[in-house]
């Protein structure tokens, strides 16, 4: 092989759109886990804690004689004042010197205890997981001390996000085809949202949630469109397993994966069927083996299996009703009607307030926002967005597309209700609402495939410059969010 | 006009040129906002304002001190509980640690509508900026009607102790101190990546985000210049319809 030839191989590889864009990914993706401080991040604290508890102790967090946090990250979060900014953001505006750094330095040499956490916290009922992925950046890192372990399995997670952008790719190439244009949309959608930067490269479930979600969607429509390959059933069904044993938030997966499955093995000649049920009766032991197995060793530690959600002290908790829980969807998406009794605390639309702010981009303790404008541009582009995806898929007759949108649409819907779920059963145990924008970062795979969609709708001659308005304005959009971030915390 | 459509080189070009336009204008925006937006905090005691730490009643005096300032300022904001009908307004003097004349002297008032029960800041300039690299004790004399109470938490390094009723406390006051020439968060790029390098990897530094930086501008232009290889494929290609 010639040098010239040579040299072609890795330049023409940066030219491919997937490698490009995983580049400017995986770089964003850097400088989200590196500019947040330590445990600026929703709940990472408690995840930081979960994840110690196993690595040093190799015990679950669910000790009752003792604090969740280590001496090792209490001395680390003080010396940041990690539990003071989000609650004080006027008051606590650390100068973050090198004087303080090498004083916090000088502590942590004396080797605090990080194995004398461990106990109960909100999030303690979580499956293990997440945390065990984590754990290999927390084994691996070379750092001696809570903060630096912090930073290697921040900077790890990384992956996770272009795990997500590269599922975006598959799973838009297995919807449309392979064209480029709207696969590359799809995929920069998935990796560039601010709130999926932000999350995904924390220490918090939901960000393995996402890549394993994108990845079952993928997995979903091959096995719709491919006839329920044994292969790509089997995977599919690990998959969801892996997503249940992440968080428990993902039992929302199953029934749009059993309709899959079923869809896939209709696609089968009659003859076929037969063997083919078989195969995917092994093949879902993949799903129910592991989740059996979680469930049975929680109830053997006597553990709960999900975060169960009980009234608040001195407040009496009230019945599940079908009719108030169907006015509090209402009441959620749309202006409430003058007959509406008030469901819920916010003031305003909660579609506006968790859905569109907090789906986009609400950081720190979700008291980090971006200029008001920006969110109310995004709700327009959101709307659009929906308009034009449910304009298209409205017109589609072919039947191995209704089956597609069916899963889609199904895996849509299954998450919404167990997340409006969870959140009714919270306010009506007196503890205030449940929902945070994160908690649909799940399905933000349909997102890039309607954005796609749209892409592949357009004259040939406009989809380059519509892909390249998108890459664009999300990556200005992460321009904003990252100087946001830096100018609550560093100046 | 003619029938024939453009070469898809120039249409490829096109492409990219035009990306490389919407960013630049983006850019050029975001730059101006940049310039725009100013930061007036030169640095704080980092002490919560979380519950009431004196009642100072008309006349009263507290100090606090030594502070250590770690940035040149020329006001301070501290934080009260008030009533809607307070008329609240303290005297704020500072001097050098040791010292016992006061050496700057400013009034603080509340900036803001007032919400009862919920904590107000209360404001004022010195007329002279105070310089950093010294130790400072300042006192707050009441000059409001009626009892207030002044909020604050435990002391942490450097923010000094509360004197009450002249013996020292564990306590300390809320207190945000204001730069005297707020500088744009443009400005403050340089400063921001320093301090977002400290508490990481004891080997990062600003080169760090600088080094974050330059990766996203060539992973952006790498991904703009792959548009037209993409297109090109697409016309090449039998996708399916969806």
């Amino acid at each position: 092989m010639t040098p010239s030839r040579w040299a072609r191989g890795p330049a023409r590889a940066l030219q491919h759109p997937l490698t490009a864009l995983i580049a400017l990914v995986g770089v964003i993706g850097l400088t989200w886990a590196l500019l947040v401080p330590p445990w600026q991040s929703p709940d990472e604290a408690v995840h930081f804690a979960y994840a110690q508890s196993l690595a040093e102790r190799f015990a679950l967090p669910d000790a009752k004689d003792r604090g969740p946090f280590s001496t090792d990250q209490i001395l680390a979060s003080d010396a940041v004042h990690a539990l003071q900014i989000p609650f004080y953001t006027d008051q606590v505006r650390p100068d973050w010197s090198r004087s303080d750094y090498q004083r916090y330095l000088r502590a942590a040499a004396t080797h605090p205890s990080g194995s004398n956490g461990g106990g109960l916290s909100a999030d303690a009922a979580n499956p293990p997981l997440f945390y065990l992925f984590d754990d290999l950046a927390y084994w691996g890192s070379l750092g001696s001390n809570a903060l630096e372990r912090l930073y290697a399995m921040r900077m790890w997670n990384v992956t996770l996000l272009l795990s997500a952008v590269l599922a975006g790719w598959l799973l838009s190439g297995e919807v449309f085809g392979r064209r480029r244009l709207a696969q590359l949309t799809c995929a920069a959608v998935i990796g560039l949202v601010p709130m999926q930067t932000f999350v995904l490269t924390s220490v918090n479930p939901d960000a393995l949630m996402v890549p394993l979600w994108t990845l079952a969607l993928w997995l979903g429509a091959r096995v719709i469109s491919q006839g329920a390959q044994t292969r790509d059933a089997a995977a599919l069904c690990s998959l969801t397993a892996a997503a249940i044993l992440t968080k428990a938030t993902s039992y929302a997966l199953v029934p749009p994966v059993l309709v899959a499955l079923l869809i896939g093995w209709r696609q089968r000649p009659p003859a076929e069927r037969r063997r083919t049920g078989q195969q995917l009766a092994l093949a879902s032991l993949a799903l129910f083996v592991p989740v059996l197995g979680w469930v049975g060793l929680s109830k053997g530690l006597g553990r709960p299996v999900v975060n169960t959600i009980q009234a608040s002290p001195g407040t009496q908790g009230h019945p599940f009703l079908v009719r108030q829980f169907l006015s509090y969807v209402w009441q959620f998406y749309l202006p409430r009607l003058p007959f509406l009794t008030p469901v819920g605390t916010s003031s305003g639309l909660a579609l506006w307030d968790v859905w569109i702010r907090g789906g986009w981009g609400v950081f720190g303790y979700l008291e980090v926002a971006m200029p008001l404008w920006i969110y109310q541009v995004l709700a327009v582009v959101t709307g659009l967005v929906a308009a034009a995806a449910l304009g298209l898929l409205a017109r589609i007759r072919d039947r191995l597309r209704v089956e597609l949108l069916t899963f889609f649409v199904l895996t849509l819907l299954s998450l919404l209700l167990l997340l409006h779920v969870s959140d009714y059963r919270s306010l009506i145990a007196g503890n205030g609402p449940l929902l945070q924008g994160r908690y649909l970062l799940p399905g933000i795979g349909l997102f890039g495939l309607a954005v796609g969609l749209a892409t592949t709708r357009l004259p040939a001659r406009w989809r380059g410059g519509f892909c390249g308005a998108v890459i664009v304005a999300l990556l200005l959009l992460q321009v904003v969010a990252l100087v946001t971030v830096a100018k609550r915390y560093y100046t | 006009m003619s029938g024939r459509a453009r070469p898809a080189s120039r249409r490829n070009g096109d492409l990219v040129i035009g990306s490389c336009l919407v960013l630049a204008v983006g850019i050029v925006g975001l730059v101006l906002a940049g310039l725009l937006d100013r930061r007036t905090t030169a640095f704080s005691v980092d002490v919560p304002a979380a519950a009431a730490v004196a009642m100072m009643a008309p006349g009263q005096r507290i100090c606090q001190g030594p502070l250590a300032v770690v940035a040149p300022f020329n006001g301070v904001t501290a934080w009260m509980l008030l009533a809607k009908t307070s008329r609240a307004k303290f005297v704020v003097t500072a001097r050098p640690d040791g010292g016992t004349a006061p050496t700057w002297r400013t009034q603080i008032t509340p900036q803001s509508g007032i919400a009862t029960n919920t904590p107000t800041a209360l404001s004022g300039s010195f007329s002279s900026t105070i310089a950093s690299g010294q130790r400072i004790s300042l006192c707050l004399q009441s000059h409001s009607a009626g009892v207030i109470d002044v909020l604050g938490s435990t002391a942490v390094r450097g923010s000094g102790t509360l004197r009450l009723g002249g013996k020292p406390s564990q306590l300390a006051l809320a207190l945000v101190f204001k730069a005297p020439h707020p500088a744009s968060v443009l400005a403050l790029i340089p400063t921001i990546f320093s301090r977002a390098a400290v508490f990481r990897l004891p080997w990062f530094g600003a080169w760090t985000f600088w080094t974050l930086l330059a990766g996203v501008v060539v992973s952006v232009l790498l991904v703009l210049d792959s548009l037209p290889r993409a297109a090109s494929l697409d016309e090449g290609s039998e996708p399916r319809d969806v």
